[in-house]
C-alpha cells in the first residue's frame, strides 16, 4: 500500500483562440444592442429628406420616411438579439427540464411528458406564430413566448435520451450509494455531462429563433412598429427601396442577420470539436 | 457473539421479462455480523450483484421484490426513497466494478469526495478537504494534492479503484458493500486490494460483503463464503471449511476448476433463469446426480454452521 505512485498524464489546456473571433462579433452585437444610443448618430425617429444617397452624415443613407438607414439598423439589433437569445434560452430550459426529469424517472411521468412532446412536435410552427401574431397584440415578448414555447421539443427529446443512457452509467449508481439526493444527481452528476449536447442546442435554437424572427417579420408577421432587421428589409421590399436598387437599406440588415448568426452557430461548433462525448457507456 | 448487522431474510427478486418474469434470486436469507467478512460467490448471472443492489434498493420500480433486508433493524424495503438517500452512503457504502467508470468524468477526484462530506453534513469545506488529502495519503498517493486536482480519466483502474475506497472510508459506512472489486486490476494490485478490504472491518468494524467469483480472493479476505447458482444458495459457511472440504458437487466443481486444482471445468453450462431445471437446479451438471434429484429440491441443511442444498 505504501509505494509510490508516479503520475504522467498532464492536464488538458482548453484553447480560446478559435472562439476569439465569433465571440468578439457576438460582444459587439450585445454592446450595440445594450447602448444603441451609443452608437447611433441620430434616434431612429429623427427624420430627414427620404430616400437620401450616402454622405458623410448619413453613411448609409435614409429611407423613404427620411430616417437615418444606419441609425435604424442600430437600434434594430436589440429587438433581433434579444428575441434570438431569449426564446433559445426559453426553449433550451423548458427542453432540459422536461428531459432531465423524463429520462430520470422513467414510467408514467415518462410516458405522460414525452405525450405533451409528442404534441409539441406536430404543432406546425410558423402558422401557429401567425395565428397567434394576427390574435395577441404583437411585439417582442409575444414573439419571445410563441418562438421559446414552440421549439422545445427536439431539445426535450435528445435530452431525455441522453440521460436515459447517463442515468444507468455506473459513476451514477456510485453517486446514489454514497447517497446523493435525486435533485443533487441530476443537476450536478447527470447534467454536466451531458452539457456538451446543451451548448450546441442552445446556440441553433438561438439562431433558428433569430431566423424565424426575420422571417415572420419580413413577411410583416410581427409589430411593424418593431425595429429589427428583419423588419427593415421588410420595409425595402414594400417602399420601393428594392427597386430603386438601395442596397444600403436592405443588405446591411440582411448582413448582420448573416453574421450574428454564424458568429452564434459557431460558437457551437467550436465548442462540440473541441470536446466531443464525455463519456461512452 | 457480534451483533448482527445486516440480516436478510427470504429474499426473492423477479424481474418482468419479455414474455415470462425472470427470477433472479430466490430464497435468499443470511446474516452479517459487525466487522465480518462474507463473500458472496458464483458464476455471472447468479444473482450476487443483484442481492447488492436489493441491499442497496438501487433495483428499478418494475421489480418484484419479497423478502426483507434489515440494516441494524431497520427495514430496508419500508423506507421512503427520501429517507434512503440518508441511508446510503453514510450506513452502507458501495465500491463498484471497472473503477474508472464509477468516478463522474466531468469533475475533479477531489471535489468528488469532499461533496459526500459536506453534502451529509458532515463538515464543511475546508474540513472535508482536509479529510481528504489525508485518507488519499493513508492509501498510498505519495501527491494527494495533485490527486485531488486530477480527474478520473487521467487516472489508472489502480487509482481510481483507490479513489472509490477513500469515497466509501471517508463517511464510515457500517456495512461496505464491494461488487467485483477485482474486475479489472492487475495482479500485483490485488495484494493491495485485500488489505484495503480487511482494512475497512478492521479499521473501522464495519460489515463487508464481498461479492466476487474469485475463490482465492474469497479464501483470504472473507470469514464467511456463501455460494450462490442460478438465484439459490448453495452452500454456505466459514470460508476455509467451505473451499477446503465443500458440501456441496458444484462448489467442489468450482474448487476444482481453479488452476492450482487441475484445471478441470465444470460440465455443461449455468441454465437460463427463465428455464431451470426441475427438483436440484444443478442436477443437469452434477457427476454424482440420483434419480430423486431430479425431482426434489433439497433445502438448506446439514448442519447450522456450514448448510449445503444437498443430500448426498
Amino acid at each position: 500500500m505504501n509505494t509510490a505512485i508516479r503520475y504522467f498524464p498532464a492536464f488538458p489546456r482548453i484553447s480560446w483562440k478559435p472562439y476569439l473571433l465569433p465571440l468578439a462579433l457576438i460582444s459587439v452585437f450585445i454592446l450595440i444592442s445594450a447602448a444603441p444610443e451609443a452608437f447611433a448618430p441620430y434616434r431612429p425617429n429623427k427624420l430627414f429628406d427620404p430616400y437620401m444617397e450616402l454622405s458623410a452624415e448619413h453613411i448609409l443613407g435614409t429611407d423613404d420616411m427620411g430616417r437615418d438607414l444606419f441609425s435604424l439598423l442600430v437600434y434594430a439589433a436589440r429587438n433581433s438579439m434579444l428575441i434570438g437569445f431569449a426564446s433559445g434560452a426559453l426553449a433550451v430550459s423548458i427542453g432540459v427540464a422536461i428531459g432531465l426529469v423524463s429520462g430520470w424517472y422513467r414510467g408514467l411521468l415518462d410516458d405522460v411528458l414525452m405525450g405533451a412532446t409528442d404534441i409539441v412536435l406536430i404543432i406546425p410552427k410558423i402558422p401557429l406564430a401567425i395565428i397567434l401574431a394576427a390574435y395577441l397584440k404583437p411585439g417582442p415578448w409575444i414573439l419571445i413566448l410563441v418562438l421559446g414555447l414552440l421549439s422545445w421539443e427536439g431539445v426535450a427529446r435528445v435530452i431525455r435520451s441522453r440521460v436515459l443512457q447517463v442515468r444507468s452509467a455506473e459513476f451514477i449508481l456510485s453517486a446514489q450509494c454514497l447517497g446523493f439526493s435525486r435533485w443533487y444527481i441530476m443537476t450536478r452528476e447527470v447534467l454536466p455531462v451531458i452539457f456538451p449536447l446543451i451548448v450546441p442546442k442552445f446556440v441553433l435554437m438561438t439562431a433558428g429563433a433569430m431566423l424565424s424572427e426575420s422571417s415572420l417579420s419580413f413577411l410583416g408577421l410581427t409589430d411593424t412598429t418593431m425595429l429589427s432587421w428583419g423588419t427593415m428589409i421588410s420595409e425595402s421590399f414594400t417602399y420601393s427601396g428594392f427597386i430603386r436598387g438601395m442596397w444600403n437599406w436592405w443588405l446591411p440588415p440582411a448582413l448582420c442577420i448573416i453574421l450574428s448568426i454564424l458568429a452564434v452557430t459557431s460558437i457551437a461548433f467550436i465548442h462540440e470539436r473541441g470536446r466531443r462525448v464525455v463519456i461512452q457507456s | 457473539m457480534r451483533t448482527t448487522l445486516l440480516r436478510v431474510d427470504d429474499l426473492c427478486v423477479t424481474f418482468p421479462g419479455a414474455g415470462e418474469p425472470v427470477p433472479a434470486v430466490r430464497n435468499v436469507s443470511f446474516a452479517l455480523a459487525e466487522g465480518e467478512r462474507i463473500a458472496l460467490v458464483g458464476e455471472s448471472g447468479c444473482g450476487k450483484s443483484v442481492i447488492a443492489q436489493a441491499v442497496m434498493r438501487l433495483l428499478p420500480p418494475e421489480t418484484a421484490i419479497s423478502g426483507s433486508v434489515r440494516l441494524n433493524g431497520i427495514d430496508i424495503f419500508a423506507q421512503s426513497e427520501t429517507a434512503m438517500e440518508k441511508i446510503r452512503g453514510v450506513q452502507m457504502g458501495m465500491v463498484f466494478q471497472s473503477p474508472e467508470r464509477a468516478l463522474n468524468p466531468v469533475y475533479r477526484i477531489g471535489k468528488q469526495l469532499t461533496d459526500p462530506l459536506v453534502i451529509h453534513g458532515i463538515c464543511d469545506r475546508t474540513e472535508a478537504k482536509k479529510r481528504v488529502r489525508d485518507v488519499l495519503g493513508s492509501l498510498g498517493f505519495a501527491d494527494p494534492e495533485w490527486m485531488m486536482k486530477a480527474y478520473p480519466w487521467m487516472c489508472s483502474g489502480g487509482m481510481c479503484q483507490r479513489v472509490l475506497f477513500a469515497a466509501v472510508l471517508l463517511l464510515h459506512p457500517q456495512l461496505v458493500i464491494a461488487d467485483e472489486p477485482t474486475k479489472g486490476l492487475d495482479a500485483d494490485r490485488l495484494g493491495e486490494l485485500e488489505e484495503m478490504l480487511c482494512a475497512v472491518s478492521e479499521r473501522d468494524g464495519a460489515g463487508l460483503l464481498l461479492i466476487t467469483h474469485d475463490l482465492g480472493l474469497a479464501a483470504r479476505t472473507a470469514d464467511r463464503v456463501i455460494v450462490m447458482y442460478s438465484g439459490l444458495i448453495l452452500e454456505s459457511g466459514p470460508s476455509d471449511v467451505v473451499l477446503k472440504n465443500p458440501g456441496h458437487p458444484y462448489t467442489r466443481g468450482l474448487v476444482g476448476s481453479l488452476p492450482e486444482n487441475g484445471f478441470t471445468p465444470i460440465p455443461g453450462m449455468s441454465p437460463a433463469l427463465t428455464d431451470l431445471p426441475s427438483g436440484c437446479v444443478f442436477h443437469p451438471r452434477c457427476p454424482h446426480a440420483l434419480e430423486r434429484c431430479r425431482t426434489e429440491m433439497p433445502d438448506l441443511c446439514m448442519d447450522e454452521e456450514h448448510p449445503a442444498r444437498c443430500r448426498i
